[in-house]
């Protein structure tokens, strides 16, 4: 006890650290295979109680380890369905073929522009659809450095659905240009790259737009986003919020960037397709537009194992599928950024990832000359 | 690569080190701070170690030759050894940067231009015969290698240090007293220096030419700042680990900021490097003792060699060249003025340091110049500004600016460290300590954090 007293008295800020860690160390490796089961944990080089940290920034607490032991396994169980799901859409039926499709004409006044489709374009999930009513998915070089955890199996089928919100009905718009009116009923949701569109793009004033760096598809309608009206007013929001007590005739949405990093593509769009759904359920009668995530820079995509062109070109082809080209529409900004390998070009990117602010007008531009007019 | 401010290192290495440290009798203790230093710097690369390795030897060879046994002095200096020092440690040093500047394949090693100018100076002071015991195998490799300084300084010096006691004792206070600079370093590293370190990347994310004349202002003050709170944080870990280990203090940063002109700023900023420029260039040149076009000379000599040692892109010679002009400036035009107005000097310091630093910052010419214009907008006009940028930062950023800011002041730092042994600065610490253990394990469990979109 001496002891004690005088290693406290002479080594006061020692005694501190070392007291605080022992129950931070002993929490996280008790939890290691309960609590914090889902984190990786690399004892060698990492601290038990970096677990607790970990947790603490998920909003994990220690204390939760004694009140839901229940609810963790509930949720297992639930990841262990969504792995099943994954495996089980491989063996789903082939998309059944559409019939005939019934080419509807876009307005006259709507000058038709169908961009000279790049050539290393393809025609990606919107096969069933006819040329010029959504953008193909443009390709990008591979550079070999994507990690496959990010990615799905080539054959992964996505939307095959016959009927419902995403099905191809054979009733189809073609995309030409407007002018900015176009985008004074609509609505951009979006991460850091829609702020930076609303911010230093043209539409401000004219379009609103509710976005919010980091944002991504698993934590977008958890979080508050900042909300700018069409006068250019703005405040904190929920994206339900917005939805349910606004109208808009056209929902633009670009996400994606924020969870390269995450999940594998399948988990990606499926939350990209329910967040779809949502927002079909609050505005029926919206035009819904599927931006594609615009590509990084040949720095970026050829040494980030995640944040690379070879990830995004594979989520844009997944998204892509959601489209009908009746009132949910896929447009690709890339043509208007990007090189020929596909990598954004880097003199318009600070960063590799984010336009620069005197290069947004290109993203203006690509919008104002794919939009999608509904006649009568 | 193994840093101060990694889990690996707080919750493995150091500990574990300090243990065996202890545990071991006085006079082996060197022994056990030259094998930690080998793997710890091995972690950032086996190759790196190697290099590291044969230099270590080489220059303890060269060195026995250098140093003249006879300690009256009678028998000169080995000169042959000593040039052949010099040319290897300087020409591995020159080689190094100009390769790894034109390609992007060659890596300069962690800590190079650390290390090869301690062993410059270990060289240059046997050769003077300052060092006056012959050092002993042991001795040169734990110098060169000891991993608190090995990978960014501060550039320790044979005599400093108590590198002449061979037994390496650590007193209660000392030990109390290293951890406590290591801990306030560590938060200075983590919980400003990195968040400020945004700011920047925001301003180069909107591009320069489209950044409002305020915000470019700002990002000049935030990367002062960032750069300080970085490096004086990394220096206060190493000198906290060392006098823990048994080493005096290291005194490389003393309030540069509030420094009375440019050239007391570089007598206070990374004190250990300007000292040795001082030593073994300037003075050696002949100092400013040989008229005033010598000293001229000299200060411009010295200064782009600074600008050299920092990287070999253009805008560090520009970066050198202005600080040489400004010290010439306030030496021979605003001398008196200064020392009779002090304010005309903090005014220096204030307005002409973060501009020198924003030349530091951008290596492109046409990148810096727009900043230039974008800081002097008299100059040229932006491109789709947008004149609420300032504010929207500075709503985010203004936290670690203001605390950064007080920081620079010598009273808030002496107070802090004057009532170090009080318990509720303690608390602070140990809150510290956690906060920025917080932040550590976030960005390494995902270290795309920072980059949040």
């Amino acid at each position: 006890m001496r002891f004690l007293q005088m290693l406290w008295r002479r080594y006061t800020l020692l005694c501190t650290l070392v007291i605080t860690s022992l129950p931070l160390i002993i929490i996280g490796w008790a939890g290691r295979s309960g609590l914090y089961s889902e984190y990786e944990f690399t004892p060698l080089t990492e601290p038990g109680l970096a677990l607790v940290m970990e947790g603490i920034h998920d909003g994990v607490f220690p204390w939760q380890s004694l009140i839901r032991p229940k609810e963790a396994e509930e949720t297992d169980a639930a990841a262990a369905e969504e792995i099943a799901a994954v495996s089980s859409t491989e063996e789903a039926a082939s998309e059944s073929g559409n019939p005939a499709a019934e080419y509807t004409e876009a307005e006259d006044s709507v000058v038709e522009k169908v961009e000279t489709i790049p050539s290393n374009a393809i025609r990606g999930g919107t096969d069933a659809i006819p040329e010029g009513v959504c953008n193909p998915v443009l390709q990008a070089e591979d550079y070999d450095v994507v990690n496959v955890a990010f990615l799905s199996p080539d054959d992964t089928e996505y939307n095959t659905d016959t009927e419902g919100i995403f099905a191809k009905n054979g009733i189809y718009f073609k995309l030409g240009s407007v002018d900015p009116s176009y985008f004074s009923d609509a609505l951009f949701i979006g991460d850091s790259r829609t702020v930076g569109l609303c911010e230093y793009g043209s539409l401000k004033g004219n379009a609103a737009f509710l976005a919010k760096e980091s944002i991504n598809v698993y934590n977008i309608l958890d979080k508050e986003l900042w909300f700018t009206d069409n006068d250019g007013e703005g405040w904190d929001a929920t994206v339900e919020e917005i939805l349910s007590e606004h109208t808009f005739g056209k929902v633009y949405v670009a996400l994606g960037v924020n969870e390269l990093g995450i999940g594998n593509t399948y988990m990606f769009y499926e939350k990209y397709r329910e967040i779809l759904e949502m927002i079909r359920e609050y505005q029926p009668d919206a035009l819904i537009y599927i931006q594609g995530i615009m590509h990084v820079s040949y720095e970026k995509s050829s040494s980030d194992s995640c944040r690379n062109n070879t990830v995004i070109c594979q989520r844009n082809y997944a998204i892509s599928t959601l489209a009908n080209g009746r009132d949910i529409y896929y447009i690709d900004m890339n043509p208007y950024v990007c090189d020929a390998d596909g990598d954004l070009i880097s003199d318009l990117s600070g960063d590799g990832i984010h336009l620069k602010a005197s290069a947004y007008e290109r993203w203006d531009r690509s919008l104002m000359e794919n939009a999608a007019v509904i006649g009568e | 690569m193994i840093l101060f401010n990694s889990l690996a290192f707080l919750f493995r290495f150091f500990p574990i080190f300090l243990i065996i440290y202890f545990l071991t009798p006085a006079r082996f203790r060197e022994v056990v701070l030259f094998f930690g230093s080998i793997i710890f710097y091995a972690m950032g690369g086996l190759r790196m170690a190697m290099g590291l390795t044969v230099l270590t030897i080489i220059n303890y060879i060269l060195g026995q030759m250098v140093f003249s046994a006879d300690k009256g002095g009678v028998k000169p200096a080995n000169k042959r050894a000593f040039y052949a020092a010099i040319a290897i440690d300087a020409g591995s040093l020159i080689l190094f940067k100009v390769l790894s500047g034109l390609s992007d394949k060659v890596v300069l090693p962690l800590g190079f231009s650390f290390y090869l100018f301690k062993m410059i100076s270990y060289q240059a002071d046997l050769f003077r015969g300052e060092i006056t015991r012959r050092p002993d195998i042991i001795d040169t490799v734990v110098y060169f290698t000891m991993f608190p300084q090995v990978t960014q300084g501060p550039i320790m010096r044979w005599n400093n240090v108590g590198f002449e006691k061979r037994e390496r004792t650590v007193s209660v206070k000392a030990f109390n007293d290293g951890l406590f600079f290591f801990v306030l370093g560590l938060g200075m590293k983590v919980l400003l220096a990195d968040p400020l370190s945004l700011l920047w990347y925001e301003i180069e994310k909107i591009g320069f030419e489209s950044i409002s004349t305020p915000l470019a202002w700002m990002g000049a003050i935030d990367f002062s700042l960032r750069l300080y709170m970085d490096f004086w944080g990394y220096s206060l870990m190493a000198a906290g680990i060392g006098m823990m280990l048994g080493f005096h203090f290291v005194v490389n940063f003393v309030h540069p900021y509030w420094a009375c002109g440019v050239a007391e700023f570089y007598r206070r900023w990374h004190a250990t490097l300007g000292a040795w420029f001082r030593d073994y260039i300037y003075i050696p040149l002949g100092g400013s003792r040989k008229g005033n076009l010598t000293t001229i000379r000299n200060l411009i000599i010295v200064w782009m060699l600074t600008g050299l040692w920092h990287g070999i892109t253009p805008n560090f010679l520009i970066w050198g060249g202005v600080l040489a002009l400004l010290i010439i400036w306030e030496k021979f035009v605003v001398d008196g003025l200064i020392s009779s107005f002090p304010i005309i000097g903090h005014l220096h310091v204030w307005f002409f340091i973060p501009l020198t630093w924003v030349i530091f910052a951008i290596p492109d010419l046409k990148d810096l110049l727009i900043y230039f214009e974008r800081l002097f907008p008299f100059f040229g006009s932006g491109v789709n500004v947008n004149t609420g940028d300032f504010m929207k930062q500075l709503l985010i950023y203004w936290p670690f600016l203001l605390v950064s800011i007080l920081l620079c002041t010598p009273h808030w730092y002496r107070l802090i460290v004057r009532n170090r042994k009080k318990l509720p600065v303690i608390l602070i610490l140990t809150a510290v300590f956690w906060f920025s253990v917080y932040r550590i394990t976030i960005s390494e469990s995902n270290p795309f954090m920072y980059f949040s979109f």
